[in-house]
């Protein structure tokens, strides 16, 4: 069998990646050379998509569970088995009642069609992602820029990406950029490789990123370039100067622990170029100031585009790029998994969009906003999750077993078994990647399809058909015949992915989404801004500052990785040699406090207390204590999860803590 | 040395537990008989080479032969319960049957030690792999002069193959010395690192070959102490360990610099070690 | 060497691709779905893709798959029966590069030294080798340095050099005179004139690589000997991210790993590409890790691939020139690049 193109299912670069298969079984993988964001090349993980479908962990029956037990069964009553049970809880606590959650590792396809089974078939607009805490901060609108616009940019201002883990095929290009004289500002609380390759390195006390940024600003305004500007473009600033009137680089350089200096060069270095570009990486994306973060890059780039920088349009140069963390992060957020918001951010409030959606699906739809998954706790009693990732992306894993534990009835679709699928009462097995046509939408929204190149393994069958069949288990039959269907369906209701089709697919690399502009067709910085004065606050008692680190070793021990063999052995070194965990301190810190590097430790906050191992890094900086968010669990004695006011995302805050030895 | 005559060198024959004699809390040793009696009969092996041994389904690894041919057709490993194979061998009962590929490496050449007195030094579980060398030494001692024995452990219940230990205190044709880095109440003889039993002990360094098997740590001290006692660095010799998985020169695993310590080793002795352009 | 030449016109040589594909698996650089150029099986002479510059992997997954089952073993009762699987079908490699066919003689070198691997044996031994000659190089290619072309001496069954209409063919070995003969109504004997004219196309190819782009000679010497600072291996690991895609899009690296995959009534052990890159390549199961470093494994391993040491093992150095690494690294590390360093003595880009 020839080798077919398909789109990387780890990160959310989407690299182009043929699949290589023999005798019905997926036998290697190699990287396509012509891709805009491959160019050749692939990581790690993409190296060893191959080995996605031979985890031993496949499920490769549907179950349903009988006496406690869960027993094999056919599919015909496994579905009959789910709809019934759904429909149970329906009747009896009706339609607000039930949720259901789709994966940032499923195709827009497959979430789509499970979008629309909840909201028309179930009538509840309880439907999430726990992926959507990686994408929802960048989602609404922005310039967007793409990842090939790197190679065109003069400057790149790195906010809290990651060092080459998280999203390589980035990192590679931010290597290349740099031989090519392309200035690099990093913001990082963490000093990790891509700020320490950077020409300038700003390292922000934690949860102060948005402090520096809207320092650069306000040193930007005392620059010569600045003042010898036109009257009429300082005067269309008004907006920023307003947001920015009690601001100052010194108050920035106080509040974030930078200095002085390093904001005036970042800010010289900034009206200096010509083609700035920015990409914000999870860290920011999950920091519980992210609103204020964004804001601030936005507004420095509007600042930017104002002195005449090249504006994001068509073209997409320039601008800011949110690096979403999974495959299909962004893919599943813009296929409407969201309380609120239909597909490609429709409101669900919107009664223009909202109709459109009722009259092709022949049904009415419920319009006030649903649960998000960190408002389901008590509230729900019927669930339908498929392909369930949130190790990889919750705070609290404690939320989520709350809810599950207050179920009456829960159908687990996914390709692999696990904690979730051994509590269900119907497991529907599921494809794996190789095995199920559909697409990905990429961060920089490159619309890409994933190519089937053998058939699941069993009984397994393709997400989106398995969630056609168990919306027409329960009479709602939504005509879809074929992926293709789906994605014509999707460009219909979503202006977003308009005119996109299988056949326009079919040529190329994909489809670059437009960048969209929520108000009109300006660039427009209307987010509030809210800036501290003060660093974080530390107490005699509690000298250190304990934050989550998303910049390094962002796939340690997350489930699909390690359901490849030789990835889980490369990444689940850390848990190994690690065993009862560790956070991470600055050698003077650790000096401070007489402790050696290994030592076992006790972290100690208000709220409580947790041990791990003390690793010692010159990369940590001062008065910091670093805990990689992959080990975020163990530490929620300590941490904070903050709940932001609009829509109840969960973000943890950096706590205050003090380090003894054990 | 090579393969047992399988045409296929991953492919491993098949041989039954017939003995599982706990060492350690988590040691135990393994006595194998290959399945197929011609097999059985062929089947030879040297101190100091080792054998791949699989428990299907959850892997394979490698072990140091702990018994010699001259002991019989059946061969024995001693293995401590660390990873997912070794568990998984732990959890096998007598009768069951596991995959064999071997013997592979160098093992060491007690021929060219003729004439000269055997030092033989173990620190824990590094005793197994001398084991077989001791066998044969013994069972040749009219080629030898000396042969001595030392052997350390953390504690004493660390120690392996107890009975046989008691046993080689009474041989008139071995001297053999024990001792611990942390006594029980019960114990009698010397406490503290190998090394200082050194003291106890009168050698000729010019007569003397040197076997030291244990933890990287105690090897290195062992080798710096007859270093200083004026050995030469060819006449001690030991065992390298990595990670490996073909035993067979193919994957690269265990390459230090050029050497393949599944080919060129384990064995080896201090001028090679010295010579390897990696750090072992 | 060639022992005897022939010529063959286009049409001919499809036709004899035509003949081939009766009797055997032809692989030929052939697009792919999306236009890109790589070595695949055809099922007719008009895939084959004559006239690219480079495919975008090697012959190495046809002798040496990236994953590849060693044996199946089932369970019965206290017992386990194995079943190995090899897989020996004709294959005819048409029109490939000559550092590829380079790189397939030094695996079969690898491949049978000190014990001979059966399942790379078993590939190898029913497979003809056609080279096409590289009149033109590719943009990242250094065959020159690497002794692997862009004409072959030897190591081949057939090479074929496109000579205007048709191509010149030169039989390098039994088979490939062979088959040669059971087509001679194809081919048409070679004269002086078409056998200048190759030498004059080598001469060409051989020139037209420009500045030296890989330093192997002085590499080789500072490397065998452990002459390259450690501060040089740092700063090149500081830029290596660890993707492996170095090893294994090489044609000459071989590292791999092998797995159990089990399943209710028995399961499958199998080997994968590995790479001496990888965090966990030399860990031990007592958690002991003597490459902890990245530049502790990006210096083994071009300690490896260039070192006279493994040149004795090996018969020659592990690197034919095919320019493959410099488009698959993520980080700043491929072959031309580490070895301008390690001949300077300092980083340069």
């Amino acid at each position: 069998m020839p080798a077919i193109l398909t789109t990387c299912p780890f990160c959310g670069c989407g690299c182009g990646l043929y699949l290589r298969s023999e005798e019905g079984r997926l036998a290697g993988v190699f990287p396509s050379l012509a891709h805009p964001v491959s160019q050749g090349r692939l990581c790690i993980k993409g190296w060893h998509a191959y080995e996605l479908s031979m985890s031993p962990a496949r499920l490769t029956n549907p179950l349903v569970r009988k006496e406690g037990e869960l027993v094999a069964a056919t599919w015909e009553e496994a579905l009959q088995r789910a709809a019934e049970g759904l429909q149970q809880v329906k009747q009896q606590h009706g339609s607000q009642a039930l949720a259901v959650l789709g994966s940032a590792g499923c195709t827009n396809e497959a979430n789509f069609a499970l979008m629309r089974l909840a909201r028309q078939t179930l009538g509840t607009n309880n439907v999430d992602f726990s992926g959507r805490l990686d994408w929802a901060a960048a989602s609404g609108p922005y310039p967007g820029s793409s990842i090939p616009s790197i190679d065109e940019a003069d400057l790149i201002l790195l906010v809290e990406t990651d060092a080459g883990d998280e999203h390589p095929a980035i990192t590679a290009r931010l290597l290349r950029a740099r031989r090519r004289g392309t200035k690099l500002i990093a913001v990082t609380q963490r000093r990790h490789r891509m700020a320490r390759l950077a020409e300038l390195h700003l390292q922000p006390s934690p949860g102060r990123a948005a402090e520096v940024v809207a320092g650069v600003i306000a040193a930007t305004f005392t620059t010569s370039f600045f003042t010898t500007l036109p009257d009429a473009i300082v005067k269309s600033l008004a907006s920023i100067f307003l947001r920015l009137a009690d601001f100052s680089p010194e108050k920035a350089a106080a509040a974030a622990g930078v200095s002085i200096e390093q904001i005036r060069q970042a800010a010289q270095a900034f009206v200096e170029a010509k083609k700035p570009v920015a990409l914000i990486g999870r860290g920011a994306l999950r920091d519980p100031r992210a609103k204020d973060l964004i804001s601030s890059v936005s507004s420095l780039f509007a600042l930017g585009q104002a002195m005449g920088q090249q504006s994001p349009g068509a073209d997409a140069t320039g601008g800011w790029l949110a690096l979403g963390a999974k495959a299909n992060s962004r893919g599943a957020h813009e296929m409407g998994l969201d309380p609120a918001l239909l597909t490609g951010y429709q409101p669900i409030s919107e009664a223009r969009a909202r109709e459109a959606f009722e009259a092709a699906w022949g049904a009415r739809l419920p319009h006030q906003r649903g649960l998000g998954l960190w408002e389901m706790q008590g509230a729900v009693r019927g669930m339908l999750i498929m392909a369930d990732d949130s190790s990889f992306s919750t705070p609290d894993h404690k939320t989520v077993r709350k809810i599950l534990e207050g179920l009456d009835f829960l159908v687990v679709q996914d390709s692999l078994a696990g904690e979730l699928a051994e509590r269900a009462d119907v497991v529907l097995p599921g494809a794996a990647f190789g095995e199920e046509d559909g697409t990905f939408t990429s961060l920089d929204g490159r619309l890409q399809r994933v190519r089937r190149g053998v058939s699941p393994p069993g009984e397994a069958r393709p997400h989106w058909e398995i969630v056609c069949q168990l919306a027409a288990s329960m009479k709602t039959d939504f005509g879809f015949r074929s992926p293709s269907d789906v994605m014509d369906q999707i460009a219909l209701l979503t202006p977003l992915y308009e005119r996109i089709s299988y056949p326009s697919l079919e040529e190329g690399y994909g489809r670059l989404l437009p960048i969209h502009f929520l108000h009109g067709g300006e660039f427009s910085v209307t987010p509030p801004l809210e800036l501290k004065a003060e660093p974080p606050a530390r107490e005699s008692a509690l000298p250190l500052c304990l934050a989550v680190d998303f910049s390094v070793s962002s796939w340690e021990g997350d489930p699909v990785v390690l359901s490849c063999p030789t990835l889980r052995r490369e990444f689940s070194l850390q848990i190994k040699d690690f065993p009862a965990g560790f956070v991470e301190v600055n050698p003077d810190d650790a000096k401070r406090l007489g402790l050696r590097n290994g030592s076992k430790v006790r972290v100690v906050g208000r709220e409580g207390e947790f041990t791990a191992a003390l690793r010692i890094s010159e990369e940590v900086p001062a008065g910091v204590v670093l805990l990689p968010f992959w080990q975020r669990e163990r530490a929620f004695p300590v941490l904070e999860e903050k709940r932001e006011a609009a829509d109840r995302l969960p973000f943890i805050e950096p706590v205050a803590v003090r380090i003894e030895g054990a | 040395m090579g393969l047992l005559g399988t045409e296929n060198i991953f492919l491993p024959h098949l041989a039954e537990i017939v003995s599982i004699q706990p060492e350690t809390g988590d040691t135990s040793t393994f006595a194998l008989r290959m399945c197929d009696p011609e097999a059985r009969g062929r089947f030879t092996w040297k101190p100091g080479q080792f054998v791949e041994i699989s428990v299907f389904g959850a892997g394979e690894a490698p072990f140091g032969f702990a018994s010699s041919r001259v002991e019989g057709e059946d061969f024995k490993i001693t293995v401590r319960s660390t990873g997912e194979m070794t568990r998984a061998l732990h959890a096998l009962s007598i009768g069951d049957q596991v995959g064999v590929r071997g013997p592979c490496g160098n093992g060491f050449s007690l021929d060219e030690a003729e004439g000269r007195d055997l030092l033989v030094i173990g620190g824990g579980i590094g005793l197994p792999p001398l084991r077989p060398l001791l066998m044969e030494a013994l069972a040749q001692k009219q080629k030898f002069g000396k042969i001595r024995l030392l052997y350390g452990a953390r504690t004493p219940a660390d120690l392996v193959y107890k009975p046989e230990l008691a046993q080689w205190k009474t041989r008139s044709d071995m001297d053999f010395l024990v001792t611990v880095d942390v006594p029980d109440d019960n114990w009698k003889e010397n406490v503290g690192v190998v090394g200082s039993l050194f003291q106890k002990i009168k050698i000729d360094p010019q007569k003397t070959a040197a076997y030291v098997c244990g933890p990287p740590i105690m090897i290195r001290f062992v080798v710096q102490d007859l270093v200083k006692l004026g050995l030469e660095e060819e006449w001690i010799i030991t065992t390298l360990e990595r990670h490996m998985r073909c035993g067979v020169g193919k994957c690269n695993h265990c390459l230090i610099g050029d050497k393949y310590v599944c080919l060129d080793g384990p064995v080896f002795n201090y001028r090679q070690i010295r010579a390897l352009m990696e750090p072992a | 060497m060639s022992e005897k030449a022939w010529k063959i016109s286009k049409p001919s040589l499809e036709a004899l691709a035509s003949r081939l594909l009766a009797l055997a698996a032809v692989i030929a650089p052939a697009r792919t779905t999306a236009g890109e150029v790589d070595y695949s099986e055809i099922t007719e002479p008009g895939q084959i893709a004559w006239d690219y510059s480079t495919s975008l992997t090697s012959l190495k997954r046809f002798f040496f798959p990236q994953v590849e089952p060693l044996f199946e073993f089932s369970r019965k009762e206290r017992g386990v029966s194995l079943k190995p699987a090899f897989d020996r079908r004709l294959r005819v490699f048409l029109g490939v590069r000559p550092c590829d066919v380079t790189a397939v003689n030094f695996m079969d070198k690898v491949f049978s030294r000190d014990y001979d691997d059966p399942y790379y044996s078993a590939r190898r031994q029913n497979s003809l080798l056609i080279a096409l000659a590289c009149n033109q190089p590719g943009e990242n290619c250094f065959c020159v340095c690497g002794e692997g072309g862009p004409f072959l001496k030897s190591g081949y069954d057939l090479q074929l050099t496109a000579l205007g209409e048709g191509y010149l063919v030169e039989a390098g070995s039994a088979k490939g005179a062979a088959l040669v003969e059971d087509n001679s109504n194809l081919f048409s004997p070679a004269d002086e004139k078409d056998l200048e004219e190759k030498r004059r196309l080598a001469k060409q190819a051989e020139n037209s690589f420009g500045e030296p782009k890989s330093y192997f000679a002085a590499a080789l010497r500072k490397i065998s000997f452990g002459k390259t600072d450690d501060a040089l291996w740092e700063k090149m690991g500081e830029v290596c991210l660890g993707c492996g895609g170095c090893a294994y899009i090489c044609p000459t690296c071989n590292c791999f790993t092998v797995f159990d995959h089990a399943d209710s009534t028995g399961g499958v052990r199998r080997r994968h590409w590995d790479s001496c890159s990888f965090a966990c390549f030399t860990r031990e199961a007592s958690g002991h890790n003597p490459r902890k470093e990245q530049c502790q494994r990006l210096k083994s391993r071009f300690f490896h691939k260039l070192a006279y040491q493994f040149v004795l093992r090996n018969g020659r150095h592990g690197c034919v020139g095919c320019g493959r690494c410099v488009s698959v690294c993520l980080g700043e590390d491929p072959m031309p690049e580490v070895t301008l360093r390690i001949r300077r003595g300092e980083w340069a880009s």
